[in-house]
C-alpha cells in the first residue's frame, strides 16, 4: 500500500475533498489557493463517490462514502482530517425489512437544513433517498420516495440507477429537489412525505421523437441551486443544458453557444446567483472534452450566453472527461472553481475561472471534488 | 499462519473452518483461519456462526438481504458453491469453507 500522508488546516483555510475511483484524498491550501499539500490517499482501492466537510454546531467532521465492488457500501467519519476514518462493524446504510432491495453504491452525502443541524442525506443506488437526524449515528429510508408509483419505471442509465443529486432549500425546509438517472427531477415540498416530478421541458433523447418529453425518465445528469435563489435551478441533462425560474416546475433551453449540451459537470458561483460553469462533453457516445480542448464554460448572465474559460487548461490533446461531481466552488471572493478528470488532473482557479492551474496529476480516476473554508 | 479457534465445548473437536483472507482479517483480529467447536448443517448456518464470533464479516460478506455478495466467491473445499444454492448447500463433517474476493470485482468507472 501507498504512504498515506496527511493535511493539517487552519480557520480561513481551503480544502478540497478528492474522492477518486481508488481512494479519497484531502487537499489543503491557506485563502490565496495557490500552494496545495495533498493528504491521502484514504481508502485506498476504494470508490469514493462522496465526500462532505460537516462543520455544524462546531464540528470537523469528514464523511466519506466508501464503496467496493467486492464488500458493499459504508459512510465512515473522520475527526481530524483524515488521519483516523470509521470502520463500523455494521454498515450504516441499509435498506429495511420488506423493501427486497439492497445496497449498490452510494452516490450523494449533504448537511440539511441550516435550522437541523444534526440532518444529513445520502443518496444511493438503487435509486432511493436517505435521511439523519442525528447528526449521522442513524439513518433511516425516505419512505415517500421509495414508495412512488413511478419506481418501478425508473431505468439505469450508463451509471446504474443512481440518485446523485440532493438539493435541500435553504429557505423552505419542507423543500427539497433530487435528481435520478434514469428518473429526472423530483421535488418534495412537505418534507419527504411526497414527491412530485419536475421535467416539464427537459428532453429524453434517447426516446422517439412523439416520446421526448415524458413526466419522467429524464437522464438528468446534475443539478444545481444558488442559495440566495433558490427558485432558480441550472440541470444538465443526458443532452441538454436548461435553468428554471420556478423550483423546477418548467425549464428552458439554455445551451446557447456551448459546444456540445452532452456532459456531467454543473455548478453555481456561490457568490453570484447569475452565474454557473460547466464542462461540455463531446457526445453520449465520445464521452471527451470537444476538438481535446479543455474548456470550462462559464455564464454570467443566468444562461443566456457561455464563454469559454481556457487560461491554463489544456488546448490540444486533452480528451478529458468530467464526471457529474467532478465540478467544485468554494464560497470566497472571488469564488475558487476547482475540477477533477477521469484521467486524474486537478484543476483549480481562485478567480474565478479567470485563469487556472494544475493543482494534481496522476490520482486515479476522479469522481468527486468538493471545496470546503474551514470555520 | 494465524488461526483463531473458538473455545471447542466438552472436548468436541472442530469439525467445521473457515479461511478468510485479506482484506477480511481486518474484522477477525487478523486471524487467517477460524473454527468452529459446531458442526452447522448448511452454508448458512455456518455463517450464523461466524458472525457470533466475527460480527464484521457479517456485512461484508453479505448484502443487507442476507445474500452473498455479488463478487465474493464461497469456496467448499476447493469447490465454487453455485451462487443460487450457497446458503442451503448442506456441509460434510470437517469441512473447510473458503471467502474470497471474486476475480470479477474490481470497479468500473461510471
Amino acid at each position: 500500500m501507498p504512504e498515506t500522508t496527511h493535511v493539517d488546516a487552519k480557520p480561513g483555510d481551503v480544502l478540497l475533498l478528492v474522492g477518486t475511483m481508488k481512494g479519497a484524498f484531502v487537499l489543503s491550501s491557506d485563502k490565496n489557493r495557490k500552494e496545495w499539500t495533498v493528504g491521502g490517499p484514504y481508502f485506498p482501492g476504494r470508490a469514493i463517490y462522496a465526500l462532505l466537510h460537516d462543520q455544524r454546531q462546531g464540528r470537523n467532521r469528514l464523511w466519506a462514502a466508501v464503496n467496493s465492488s467486492f464488500w458493499g457500501s459504508y459512510l465512515s467519519t473522520s475527526e481530524n482530517l483524515g488521519r483516523n476514518w470509521t470502520e463500523p462493524e455494521a454498515y450504516n446504510i441499509k435498506f429495511p425489512e420488506g423493501t427486497e432491495t439492497s445496497l449498490k453504491q452510494i452516490w450523494q452525502l449533504v448537511t440539511g437544513h441550516e435550522d437541523e443541524p444534526n440532518s444529513l442525506f445520502c443518496g444511493v443506488e438503487p435509486a432511493a433517498l436517505f435521511r439523519s437526524d442525528d447528526a449521522g449515528e442513524s439513518w433511516a429510508l425516505v419512505q415517500g420516495l421509495y414508495d412512488h408509483p413511478h419506481r418501478p419505471q425508473w431505468q439505469p442509465g450508463g451509471g446504474g440507477l443512481c440518485l446523485h443529486t440532493i438539493l435541500p432549500d435553504p429557505e423552505n425546509k419542507q423543500r427539497m429537489h433530487i435528481a435520478i438517472s434514469t428518473g429526472g427531477v423530483y421535488r418534495t415540498d412537505d418534507g419527504g412525505e411526497t414527491w412530485n416530478s419536475r421535467n416539464v421541458g427537459v428532453r429524453a433523447q434517447f426516446l422517439p421523437p412523439e416520446h421526448r418529453y415524458p413526466e419522467f425518465g429524464q437522464c438528468v445528469h446534475k443539478i444545481v441551486s444558488h442559495p440566495s435563489k433558490p427558485e432558480r435551478l441550472f440541470l444538465q441533462n443526458h443532452w441538454g443544458l436548461y435553468k428554471s425560474e420556478d423550483s423546477g416546475d418548467s425549464w428552458t433551453d439554455i445551451a446557447n453557444g456551448v459546444p456540445s449540451d452532452f456532459g456531467f459537470a454543473l455548478e453555481v458561483d456561490p457568490n453570484n446567483a447569475d452565474s454557473a460553469y460547466i464542462i461540455p462533453l463531446e457526445s453520449d457516445e465520445f464521452r471527451c472534452t470537444p476538438e481535446a480542448k479543455l474548456r470550462v464554460y462559464r455564464t454570467r448572465n443566468a444562461g443566456e450566453s457561455w464563454e469559454p474559460l481556457t487560461d491554463g487548461l489544456p488546448q490540444e490533446n486533452a480528451f478529458e472527461t468530467v464526471l457529474r461531481d467532478g465540478l467544485s466552488a468554494d464560497d470566497l471572493r472571488p469564488a475558487g472553481i476547482y475540477f477533477g478528470t477521469r484521467n486524474g488532473k486537478l484543476f483549480g482557479s481562485s478567480d474565478a475561472g479567470e485563469s487556472w492551474q494544475a493543482i494534481a496529476q496522476g490520482l486515479p480516476p476522479v469522481v468527486c471534488v468538493k471545496t470546503s473554508v474551514v470555520h | 499462519m494465524p488461526e483463531g479457534t473458538l473455545p471447542s465445548q466438552g472436548g468436541v473437536s472442530a469439525l467445521t473452518t473457515f479461511n478468510i483472507a485479506g482484506f477480511l482479517t481486518d474484522f477477525t483480529g487478523g486471524q487467517t483461519v477460524v473454527r468452529l467447536s459446531k458442526s452447522p448443517k448448511t452454508v448458512g448456518e455456518a455463517f450464523s456462526e461466524l458472525w457470533q464470533i466475527y460480527p464484521g464479516l457479517r456485512d461484508r460478506v453479505l448484502t443487507e438481504r442476507g445474500q452473498v455478495r455479488l463478487h465474493v466467491n464461497v469456496f467448499l473445499e476447493s469447490e465454487n458453491i453455485k451462487r443460487k444454492d450457497l446458503l442451503e448447500t448442506v456441509l460434510p463433517d470437517d469441512c473447510e469453507i473458503t471467502i474470497l474476493p471474486a476475480v470479477s470485482g474490481g470497479d468500473e468507472i461510471r
